[in-house]
């Protein structure tokens, strides 16, 4: 099943229905190799998919085709001619469109001038802009993937799926020779998602030829006919999904070295292993009614101590806004937290860390560190006081306690002075995880927390997520992989902002069967 | 495949290229700073000589106090544009004070509380109100210009306390200055404050990542009033230094002093962006700009080609710091020194962390 391409030299001869051909490309960062010299081949009017895990390149591949960065070595054939992407601009004229994960659109202009945005039709003459062609125009392209909007109306005030319309007509609009799709479905509830789908098939019957990026593998299975599994800034295989198994598409991802680990057991559903010793009767913590105005609804449930408790959902459906509450990084507006058995006003996080509670948040770039400042720095901002005499750092303490920590969570670093942002994700996770493990946290909230890490690091953050479970710490991990969510103790399933299911671990089947039916 | 001696030579190439990384971007400052002096004694014998270091020293000290102000709040991703305004504040405060004839002391501790009540209110502006620094402060600069010269009411008050003016320019201990030894005392203490002590540390994390801190459980409130409360003072300070050298007490004194210490603290290599740099850095900032400005006037070039002159200065030393100029030619310097082994120098960076 794997056919490792040949290397980039023998592909000169692409065959003239390729439309896209990569060879050879590769991309360094300061200290990470990302792309190790990629070769893929994309057949005209094919819908080619694109799979590999958090950390493998994707986005790395996805940057340098859609002229975000530029590669280090190799090229780029659009339809047999080669392209040099030095800018977005250059890739959208060349025929590369991009519908990235965060939709690219203005929310506060029309559907019509979004779809025209950088080219709006001018009258001939005085070179104002055309609004009848422009509507007239944008109302067609939209009818050609089946979408009848009122084009006039904001973006804004069009559901996810609608303004995902708006981006692929948008892309359409333009010379497309190549669209490439980033995980569109990750914000889309089911019902969108079948939609989206005959969308694609139909336009991959006109002709257009599509790259479908994803890691969910029943997707790449229905869309594709070839897969392109990256690993580690490689293509470990391409697939033809006609005559491969799901498994292979897993091994080929992960790899020989996570066989039987929990991460694979995550990706292909095949085991369930468990974070968590499961619950003890002592209650840690009582939510009763807990809400946030238009983020939240009431929401009771009780935490047992030791216990590792799953939120799961969507994208969006509140399990983020929910954890945020509890960590008291957000304001409640109603309903009571009580806290071993006496009732606490999580009004802050300063508040929510005096009572012992760490937030692991979900954007790690934009809310887990300080980039600029050491790693040690990092390590013990949440424990001044614990590091300080008369307000001055006792500095040969921090950088030894926090060496001890780098050791203890294996942490690939050239020494604790090293800046934050030069580390990998799942190396700055383990930053963060250290400094509530330095506080002594007792609730753990862990909000996506093996998003944008790469495998293996993956795989270890669920190691030290059930060893601080083990020693007597109690979890809550926020997270949209339903496959992530199986492992814990008991898990609540979010929909629309609101608890709809609870269920213990012993109820939940390998694929999460059980959570599924309970989303939309 | 590799030869031990290559290797060695190798890493001896590294080290070289670390230091020169790690180095180039901390003295560049010191080092310009010194061509500077250098240049200024070629092109004029009057230029050292002790009376005129004496004069760039105390004109400096007054900026270089409002610099060290201005660098905490610009560490915090702030700024504060009503430092010069409250300089003026001060030497009118001050001067209305002493001529009720009430001692010197009380009436410094009367100057400094109410400047540091104006930065206070600025911090509370910009906390609770949520009006952008920018704005807080600008708008602040006008009500404080208004205030002082409604209050002085005359076109300008002498100050004839031969006390405060012994304390605050005239004065010498251990044989230095007064106004050098407050503004030496500052930079001092806020260099240790900034890099030793929890509160420095905390104002690296809320300019580095505000949310990130707050998360971490830090007091950014807290830290950002005290940040502007402290701007606030040492504008304060630096006006008694004013009014002691002026021997008066005036509303107009200090105008566009605020832009001279913005354009030191990012001479002196931080970002407006907040998170980094250091106050002795703003202060060396400080002599940079007024050291090649006393030149000009020692060679007679007069005021309107000085202030282009300073504009591309601060456009070039910021090109150099903060625009990452020097780290750009601090790596093609280091390219000299072993472009060929960058490919094995990846690998092996690989290598050491996987």
């Amino acid at each position: 099943m794997a056919d490792i391409s040949p290397p980039a030299g023998l592909e000169r001869s692409a065959a003239p229905e390729h439309e896209l051909c990569i060879e050879g490309i590769a991309k360094a960062y300061p200290g990470v190799k990302a792309l190790k010299g990629i070769n893929v081949r994309v057949s005209r009017g094919t819908i080619h998919g694109l799979a590999g895990q958090n950390g493998a390149g994707k986005s790395t591949l996805i940057k340098l085709l859609s002229g975000a960065e530029q590669p280090d070595s190799g090229h780029i054939l659009l339809g047999g001619k080669e392209v040099t992407l030095r800018n977005p601009h250059d890739a959208q004229r060349a025929g590369i469109q991009t519908i990235h994960q965060e939709l690219s659109l203005v929310p506060q202009l029309s559907v019509a001038e979004n779809i025209f945005l950088g080219s709006l039709p001018q009258r001939r003459g005085l070179g104002t802009v055309d609004w009848a062609e422009m509507r007239s125009l944008a109302h067609q392209a939209l009818a050609r993937i089946g979408y009848d909007l009122d084009v006039r109306l904001p973006v804004s005030s069009y559901s996810v799926a609608e303004q995902q319309a708006v981006e692929l007509a948008k892309a359409l609009r333009k010379k497309a020779r190549v669209i490439l799709l980033d995980e569109p479905t990750s914000t889309l509830p089911p019902p969108d998602v079948r939609r989206l789908f005959q969308v694609l098939k139909k336009l991959s019957s006109e002709g257009e030829t599509m790259i479908y990026i994803s890691h969910r593998l029943e997707e790449l299975f229905e869309l594709c006919s070839t897969v392109s599994i990256m690993r580690d800034g490689q293509i470990s295989a391409h697939i033809d999904t006609r005559t491969a198994k799901p498994s292979d598409v897993v091994s080929a991802m992960l790899g020989k070295a996570l066989r039987g680990s929990i991460a694979e057991a995550a990706q292909s559903g095949a085991k369930k292993p468990r974070l968590g010793p499961g619950r003890k009767d002592r209650v840690l913590m009582e939510i009763e009614d807990l809400k946030e105005a238009g983020k939240v609804q009431e929401t009771t449930f009780k935490l047992y101590e030791g216990e590792v408790l799953g939120i799961t959902g969507l994208v969006g459906s509140g399990q983020s806004e929910l954890v945020g509450l509890l960590a008291g990084a957000r304001r409640k507006t109603g309903g009571v937290v009580r806290l071993e058995g006496s009732e606490v006003n999580l009004s802050s996080p300063r508040e929510a860390i005096r009572l012992g509670i760490g937030l692991l948040p979900q954007d790690r770039k934009g809310q887990g560190f300080i980039p600029d400042l050491s790693v040690a720095e990092n390590m013990v901002m949440a424990s001044q006081r614990m590091f300080s005499r008369y307000s001055i750092m006792n500095e040969a303490r921090v950088n030894r306690v926090s060496q001890d920590m780098a050791q203890r969570l294996q942490m690939r670093i050239f020494g604790v002075a090293q800046p934050m942002k030069t580390l990998s994700g799942g190396t700055q996770q383990k930053g963060i995880l250290a400094r509530w493990l330095i506080r002594s946290a007792k609730l753990l909230i862990c909000d996506e927390p093996t998003r944008g890490v790469d495998v293996g690091a993956k795989e270890e953050m669920y190691e030290l997520i059930a060893e601080f479970a083990r020693s007597g710490g109690t979890v809550i991990i926020a997270s949209s992989e339903i496959s992530e969510a199986v492992f814990c103790d008991r898990v609540l399933v979010m929909s629309r902002k609101a608890v709809v299911a609870e269920l213990d671990h012993d109820d939940i089947d390998s694929a999460g069967e059980a959570i599924i039916s309970r989303l939309s | 495949m590799e030869q031990a001696g290559s290797i060695k030579g190798r890493t001896a190439n590294r080290a070289l290229r670390d230091i020169l990384r790690r180095i180039l971007p901390h003295t560049y400052l010191l080092l310009v700073l010194l061509a500077i002096i250098l240049i200024g004694n070629f092109v004029t014998p009057n230029f050292l000589t002790s009376r005129n270091f004496g004069n760039v020293v105390s004109f400096s000290s007054i900026i270089a106090i409002l610099a060290v102000g201005q660098f905490y709040v610009i560490l915090t991703g702030g700024i504060d544009l009503s430092v010069g305004a409250i300089l003026a504040m001060s030497t009118v405060i001050v001067a209305l004070t002493l001529q009720t004839g009430v001692g010197a002391f009380p009436a410094v501790v009367l100057t400094l509380a109410s400047c540091a009540a104006v930065g206070l209110l600025n911090g509370i502006l910009v906390v609770w109100v949520r009006i952008p620094p920018f704005i807080a402060t600008l708008a602040m600069m006008s009500m404080v210009q208004g205030f002082s010269y409604i209050i002085q009411s005359s076109s300008l008050i002498q100050i004839d306390n031969e006390v405060f003016v012994n304390w605050f320019s005239d004065g010498h201990v251990l044989g230095m200055p007064m106004p050098v030894l407050f503004f030496l005392a500052v930079t001092a203490v806020a260099a240790f404050t900034s890099r030793y002590t929890t509160f420095g540390r905390r104002l690296y994390a809320i300019g580095g990542n505000r949310e990130a801190a707050r998360l971490s459980g830090l007091p950014v409130s807290r830290d950002l009033l005290v940040t502007y409360t402290v701007s606030g003072l040492l504008a304060g300070l630096a006006g008694l230094l004013a009014a002691a050298q002026l021997l008066q007490g005036s509303s107009l004194v200090g105008r566009g002093n605020e832009l001279d210490a913005i354009a030191a603290v990012v001479v002196g290599g931080a970002s407006l962006a907040g998170g980094n740099g250091n106050p002795i850095n703003s202060v060396i900032g400080v002599f940079v700009l007024a050291t090649i400005i006393n030149i000009m006037n020692l060679v007679g070039i007069s005021s309107e080609p000085q202030l282009v002159i300073k504009g591309a200065v601060i456009l070039i030393a910021v090109y150099l710091s903060s625009a990452g100029g020097i780290d750009r030619l601090s790596a093609n310097l280091s390219a000299i020194f072993g472009a060929k082994d960058r490919a094995g120098e990846t690998k092996s960076d690989s290598a050491e962390r996987s």
